[in-house]
Order: structure tokens, then C-alpha cells, then sequence
């Protein structure tokens, strides 16, 4: 027997289902209903979390039991870049990789060529080592939901990946957030540029891994690509990695 | 981060930690809830090892989709117990669950004596959810507990509770609505 509920029998519900009280048939439904309904959904979540204050207690963690839990754990070794959280894009439809086209290195190409270039910003801004600054991470996040926000994708010229994530925002503060990024040879390092205008200006040395990096800087622009250079940075990109694709 | 400054970091910081590998974020998350998520786990299948199954099974997914959790969406706590309150409510339906669970339920009907406001041991939040639970009216609670802490589902409570399935439907939906507003005007949860 199929059971084609109506919006009303599925509101009806939605207490039972924050509590886990109903038939896995219902469940299935719900849960398709509660992703194409903000309202149900919130619904929903508002009732777990007055659920979650029932059932919280001060108890202590019980001992012994991490353990158990820390033996489970792997933790991934050598190069492999961290996964990162993408809270932004929660819920959404996957962000397509594309390629960059062709016009954005040629773009970049023909502004490196062009040699002291009025308006080049010569001040290399380095980035503080953010590695274990949690507190960065969440400024991070709260940055990338910020609605007033520009973002940025710069994406890999080898094989179209997500390289790094730029966010600016309205004040011109602009935070990172790097992907997976190849470590560079040992005398290198990474570097962030933007373009508004004919040359390519550089925002700072974002080091060799960059993670993520906040840049207080006058310089804001339309597009952004990320270089390897020497270790202390360039005046101009030598060899571009990465670049957000044309508007 | 500091060893003596995971306590400060927020939920979304020690997600975040999380999914960069950082183990000791995530036994600050165990350190901060995983004594509640062993207690709601321990009460809805009323066996501590199975309860103990649960726990594991909770952070290690927050180890491995540590994704999952949208601080968007409520405390990492909230998300905590309601991942441990679906796994137990899932085991404690299994097969083999159920008639386990018959025969300590025929053992324990004389002793039970439990109801909700029992159950919070924390005294900075017990008042309020007290309060907060006084606000219910007796039929709401009774359902309430039963579904949540029972890990019964709506129509099973109707039958125990000898009610028609809509009005269960309805006091769990309205109880859970009022316990929200209590928690909300107490300032305990967010309104």
C-alpha cells in the first residue's frame, strides 16, 4: 500500500519525527519532504534541539571508552591535504569543476609581461602561520556566510580542481581557504594576486600551504590567481597555478 | 592551537579542527558530550554496553563526516544526541532488540518510577528544564516520554497509551512546540 501523504499529514508528523518515533516508511517521506521545506526543516531542528536539553545531563565522560575510540581513528599521513569543510555550499547542487578557459591565461600571461606598471603593489604582505589558529578557521566560516561577501574559486590549471577560495568583503578584508594544494619545491612559495586594471596586483605571500589566511589590504579586484614564486614573493606572477575563471 | 585552549574553541572551530585530522579536537568534543551521549544512550536501550557501542559509534562518525554537522543548524551537542537517540532508537528495534527488550521491560514495569524531570542531573539546566517541562500538559509529557525515552514509535505509544494515533501525532507536535517555547523564553535554547 503506498502512502501519499498531503503537506498537513506530513506537518502532523514532524514532532514524532524529531523524536524518532516514526515507521521507516514515514521517515523516508519526511526527510524528503524536510529538504525541499526550510520551514518543516527548522521545525524540526528546533524540536531536536529542545529534545537534545531533555536528555542532556552533566554526566562525565565515561572513562576508558576514548580509548577505544582513539584506537579507531586513522589519521591520514604524509602529504595529504586536509579535508575542508564547505558550510556554504550545504544543501546546494555540487559545484561544477570546470576548466578554466583559454582567455584566463591569456589574460594573466599578457599582465605579467607588462614590467613596472604604475599602480603595481610592491607591498608583499606575508601571512601569519594559521595552522593551528582555530580561531581563524571559524572567522573563516563566518566570513564564507556572509552574505555581502564576494567570492572567488580559483581553480587549477593542470586539471580544473578547486585550488583556494577567496572571500572578500565589503570592507576589502579578504580571507583564504586553500584546497588541495601540491607543496611546492622547497625554494618556492605561494602567492595571491588580483586583477582591477591591466596588471595583475599582488594581495600577499600566502606561504606554502596555505590553510587559511585573512589579508588586510586597500587591494580588491574582479579576478584572482594564486603563483608559485620565490620565497619572499614577486613583483609580478611568474608561473600562475591557479585563477577564478572570467565573470 | 594550544593544549590548554581547546576548551575555549567554539563547536565550529573544533569541527573544523576535526576535519583537518586534529585528534585532540575531537577528545575535547568526547571530554565536553560524550558523558550525555552515553546517558540518553544508556536510558533509551536500558544496556550499557550496547549504550557504549552507541558513543563509538556517534564520534567516529564525527571523525569521518565531520561534514555533517551544520553549525547553522543548532549545537554540535544537540547534533550529538540526536545522531545517539537515532542509533539507539535503530538498535533498540532490531530484531533481536525487541525480545531482549520485552523481558527487561517485564522486569523493570514494578521498579520504574521514572519520568522526565529525574532524568537531568545537571543542576545549572535541570530548574529550567523543569520549569520548562511543567509547562506540558500531562498527556503531552506521557507521550513525549514514551517516543523519546521509550524509543517507541507514535503508533506504538497510541496503543500503549489506548489513544487514537492523531491525537498522539498532535501531543508530541504540540508538546514538543510549548517545550521549545519554555526552553526559548528561559534562555536556554535559541528562540
Amino acid at each position: 500500500m503506498t502512502w501519499n501523504p498531503d503537506m498537513n499529514e506530513l506537518d502532523e508528523l514532524l514532532g514524532a519525527f524529531a523524536l524518532d518515533a516514526v515507521e521507516p516508511q514515514e521517515a523516508e517521506r519526511l526527510e524528503d519532504y524536510l529538504r525541499e521545506n526550510p520551514r518543516a526543516r527548522a521545525e524540526v531542528e528546533e524540536y531536536r534541539e529542545a529534545a537534545a536539553f531533555l536528555a542532556s545531563t552533566g554526566a562525565d565522560a565515561p572513562a576508558g571508552l576514548w580509548e577505544r575510540i582513539a584506537a579507531q581513528i586513522e589519521t591520514p599521513t604524509g602529504d595529504q591535504p586536509a579535508p575542508l569543510l564547505d558550510f556554504r555550499r550545504r544543501g546546494g547542487p555540487p559545484v561544477a569543476r570546470r576548466r578554466p578557459r583559454r582567455r584566463v591565461w591569456q589574460w594573466v600571461a599578457a599582465a605579467a609581461a607588462v614590467l613596472a606598471v604604475a599602480g603595481l603593489s610592491t607591498e608583499v604582505v606575508r601571512q601569519q602561520d594559521r595552522l593551528d589558529d582555530l580561531q581563524a578557521s571559524q572567522d573563516a566560516l563566518t566570513v564564507s556566510l556572509d552574505p555581502t561577501a564576494r567570492h572567488f574559486d580559483l581553480l587549477s590549471a593542470t586539471d580544473g580542481s578547486l585550488a583556494m577560495r577567496v572571500t572578500v568583503r565589503a570592507d576589502g578584508e579578504t580571507w583564504i581557504v586553500g584546497e588541495a594544494l601540491p607543496t611546492p619545491p622547497s625554494d618556492r612559495e605561494y602567492q595571491l594576486w588580483t586583477i582591477d586594471g591591466p596588471a595583475p596586483v599582488s594581495v600577499g605571500v600566502v606561504g606554502r600551504d596555505p590553510e587559511v589566511g585573512r589579508f588586510r589590504t586597500d587591494v580588491v579586484g574582479t579576478r584572482y590567481a594564486l603563483s608559485l614564486e620565490p620565497r619572499g614573493g614577486s613583483p609580478q606572477p611568474t608561473e600562475v597555478v591557479a585563477a577564478s575563471p572570467e565573470q | 592551537m594550544r593544549g590548554d585552549d581547546w576548551p575555549q574553541a567554539s563547536d565550529a572551530a573544533l569541527v573544523v579542527a576535526i576535519a583537518r585530522w586534529r585528534q585532540e579536537a575531537l577528545a575535547e568534543a568526547y571530554r565536553r558530550h560524550a558523558g550525555a551521549v552515553l546517558a540518553l544512550a544508556q536510558r533509551v536501550l536500558r544496556d550499557r554496553s550496547l549504550a557504549e557501542e552507541v558513543v563509538q559509534e556517534v564520534f567516529l562518525r564525527l571523525w569521518n563526516q565531520p561534514e555533517r554537522y551544520d553549525p547553522e543548524r543548532g549545537t554540535l551537542r544537540s547534533f550529538l544526541l540526536a545522531q545517539a537517540h537515532g542509533r539507539s532508537v535503530d538498535a533498540l528495534r532490531s530484531e533481536s532488540a525487541r525480545r531482549n527488550r520485552e523481558e527487561k521491560e517485564a522486569r523493570q514495569t514494578a521498579e520504574s518510577g521514572y519520568d522526565l524531570e529525574h532524568e537531568v542531573v545537571d543542576l545549572t539546566v535541570a530548574e529550567q528544564v523543569r520549569t520548562a517541562l511543567s509547562s506540558l500538559h500531562e498527556g503531552e509529557r506521557e507521550a513525549i516520554e514514551l517516543a523519546y525515552f521509550g524509543g517507541h514509535t507514535y503508533r506504538q505509544v497510541a496503543s500503549i497509551l489506548g489513544q487514537p494515533e492523531g491525537t498522539i501525532k498532535s501531543r508530541i507536535r504540540l508538546g514538543m512546540r510549548h517545550l521549545r517555547d519554555a526552553l526559548g523564553d528561559a534562555g536556554v535554547v535559541r528562540s
